[in-house]
């Protein structure tokens, strides 16, 4: 049988993606990249979904068939510039059928589409988090102005406060002028939750591969810190903890993870997230990179089973 | 058999979540409080308050009047019937927030009802056995598949292509514009007659061929397990027909095993294998409303009230 190639989809542009091609490159594995931004402008599938290992992208004058691949890594954003953030009608059919084609392959697909949907609603994926077996901040997704006042009187160590659904936005701390602001919550509901004071934990599950980094950061949300003091480092997690956070991935269907948590003065792990499309450089640069070599890995190893990946995902 | 119990006196309400210009909502609407329930159905989604709370392994699930102040678990509601698009119009931004925004917030945060809820809930399942929700067509069917269910096959192909594939057999296909989410049917484009003003533009458009099968397709409504089927004309909406036959009701069947929902739409065709589901859906079309409302309407009482209308 001949050796097949890793395909990565995703646009170029983007630093993740770029850095997940230097590093599976540097590590002399056999991979193919599709430009998504290619892709955008111009592409025709072929094929049948009964039988997806026959589709075919053309894109650019070179030719994709998914069957040649042993396994996807795939970053599906839309990061082309236009006024209009709408894509025209074929482009945007183009998009819906390239995720379909994927979703349908038998081999690998790092991550599946579909299979992270849960991360577009916290409180919903917070609740998800917890059924598997990982502690989550006490939590409260509402509109009601008397219910949100409520619950952060009963927060004695303060709260914060973030959107409900996959949009980011900057995780904040309540504070006296925000209780002066709640009747405004009637129109746009909000999440609420008890803060845990601690260092900032983030975990990559790369199947059933753990890789934890530590961040000192005197804000909220560390990703905004602007101070230059945020420190990372390499963090061991317990085993204890590294199996939850690898059954928590499986069950969102996932086999790529990055994974928000808190660690509080206790050295309990409190979970805020789920990510299924980790931004993963920095991290990576923090470690060495240990979380692009085990992905490498998972990529490669997948074409050398016989008993291929079930197309099948679980958000439950 | 449920009774209609009563929160500090009064009815338990039935908590309708549509807009208020879905056909449904609207015609379900009148029925239930012709047989005297109390239904509220929230104007606009900011008329509505809500709460999902988490705590150390416990749920809260809270539901808010802002025109009259109560507040009801959802235990304390008759049940919870959501159709079509939610009263989405958060109209009051007085603080100048997004709307759009707003309405992704609004959408997004709603997930949890459907698991949580004590009450009977029927319409949008949770994104837990549905993450695709079925509302485009190929990846409806991808979730068949994913659920054991019998697709209807698909073949991508460009629509500058489609002339030249002898395999597709225009009048026995149903072709699928990829990229518009009302996926306007392209059946007539081969013949010339395109219904779309901007063909230049549909010759880097993708179009899903589905074949059309062996026999004429079966649209059969379910609720629960009953189900009747409905026969498409070329003239006009359907004409309501008998129970499916029993290889199309197994069908049913199966797809009811599979969705937490009991309010489904399904379309199938007889294909070389038996017969197989070219469309499932969880809404249904406004000019259907009438045609089944006297089959459907005793079905959705007696799920919300547990009372059997003779």
């Amino acid at each position: 049988m001949s050796p097949r190639p890793i395909l990565l989809i995703g646009p170029t542009i983007e630093p993740t993606f770029g850095h997940t091609v230097r590093a599976l490159h540097r590590e002399g594995r056999d991979i193919e990249v599709m430009d998504l931004g290619d892709f955008w402008s111009d592409a025709v599938l072929t094929g049948t979904l009964e039988a997806p290992e026959s589709i075919v992208i053309e894109t650019r004058g070179k030719e994709y068939r998914l069957g040649d691949y042993r396994s996807f890594y795939t970053r599906l954003v839309d990061l082309r510039q236009s006024p209009d953030p709408t894509p025209v009608a074929a482009e945007w059919g183009r998009f819906r059928l390239l995720s379909a084609a994927l979703a349908a392959q038998p081999a690998l697909v790092v991550n599946r589409p579909g299979a992270g949907d849960s991360n577009a609603s916290k409180p919903y994926q917070t609740a998800l988090i917890e059924r598997h077996g990982l502690r989550v901040p006490r939590s409260l997704s509402t509109n009601i102005p008397a219910r949100a006042r409520e619950f952060i009187a009963s927060c004695p160590r303060g709260a914060i406060y973030k959107s409900n659904s996959g949009m980011r936005s900057i995780v904040q701390a309540v504070g006296e002028a925000d209780l002066g602001r709640f009747d405004a919550l009637r129109n746009c509901p909000v999440l609420f939750q008890e803060r845990i004071w601690g260092d900032d934990v983030r975990v990559h599950v790369v199947g059933d591969a753990c890789h934890a980094v530590r961040i000192r950061s005197a804000e909220v949300d560390y990703r905004y810190d602007r101070s230059g003091n945020v420190v990372s480092e390499p963090f061991e997690l317990t085993p204890a903890a590294a199996e939850a956070c690898v059954r928590v991935t499986r069950a969102l269907g996932l086999s790529f993870s990055g994974i928000d948590l808190l660690l509080d003065a206790d050295g309990e792990l409190h979970c805020l997230e789920v990510n299924p499309m980790p931004g993963y450089s920095g991290y990576d640069h923090t470690l060495g990179g240990e979380i692009s070599r085990s992905l490498g890995a998972l990529l490669h190893a997948a074409g050398n089973s016989q008993d291929r990946a079930s197309p099948v995902c679980s958000l439950g | 058999m449920k009774t209609r119990a009563h929160h500090f006196g009064e009815e338990r309400p039935l908590l309708l979540l549509s807009h208020p210009a879905d056909r449904l909502a609207q015609s379900f609407r009148a029925f239930a409080e012709k047989q005297g329930l109390s239904v509220w159905q929230p104007r606009r989604i900011d008329d509505f308050g809500w709460s999902f709370g988490i705590d150390g392994g416990e749920r809260s699930l809270t539901f808010t009047r802002f025109d009259t102040g109560q507040s009801f678990t959802s235990s304390e509601l008759l049940g919870i019937f959501c159709h079509g698009q939610p009263p989405l119009d958060p109209a009051r931004t007085e603080d100048g927030a997004d709307r759009r925004y707003a309405m992704i917030e609004y959408s997004n945060a709603l997930w949890p009802i459907w698991e949580n809820a004590s009450c009977p809930v029927v319409g949008q399942p949770p994104p837990t056995s549905t993450p695709l929700l079925f509302n485009f067509g190929v990846e409806a069917r991808i979730e068949m598949r994913r659920l054991g269910l019998p697709a209807a096959p698909d073949t991508l192909v460009s629509f500058e292509r489609l002339a030249a594939r002898a395999d597709i057999d225009p009048a026995r296909t149903r072709l699928t514009r990829s990229g518009r989410y009302s996926s306007v049917l392209a059946r007539h484009a081969l013949s010339g007659e395109l219904p779309f003003s901007e063909p230049a533009m549909l010759g880097s458009e993708m179009v899903v061929a589905t074949p059309l099968g062996d026999s004429d397709p079966r649209m059969v409504l379910s609720f629960g397990g009953d189900a009747f089927t409905l026969a498409p004309r070329d003239d006009g909406p359907p004409t309501v027909e008998n129970a499916p036959e029993p290889e199309v009701l197994a069908l049913v069947q199966r797809v009811r095993e599979r969705l937490p929902t009991p309010l489904f739409l399904m379309s199938a065709v007889r294909g070389q294998a038996g017969w197989v589901i070219t469309k499932l859906s969880l809404q249904l079309p406004f000019w259907m409303v009438d045609l089944v409302a006297d089959w459907l309407h005793p079905r959705l009482y007696g799920h919300f009230t547990g009372e059997v209308l003779s």
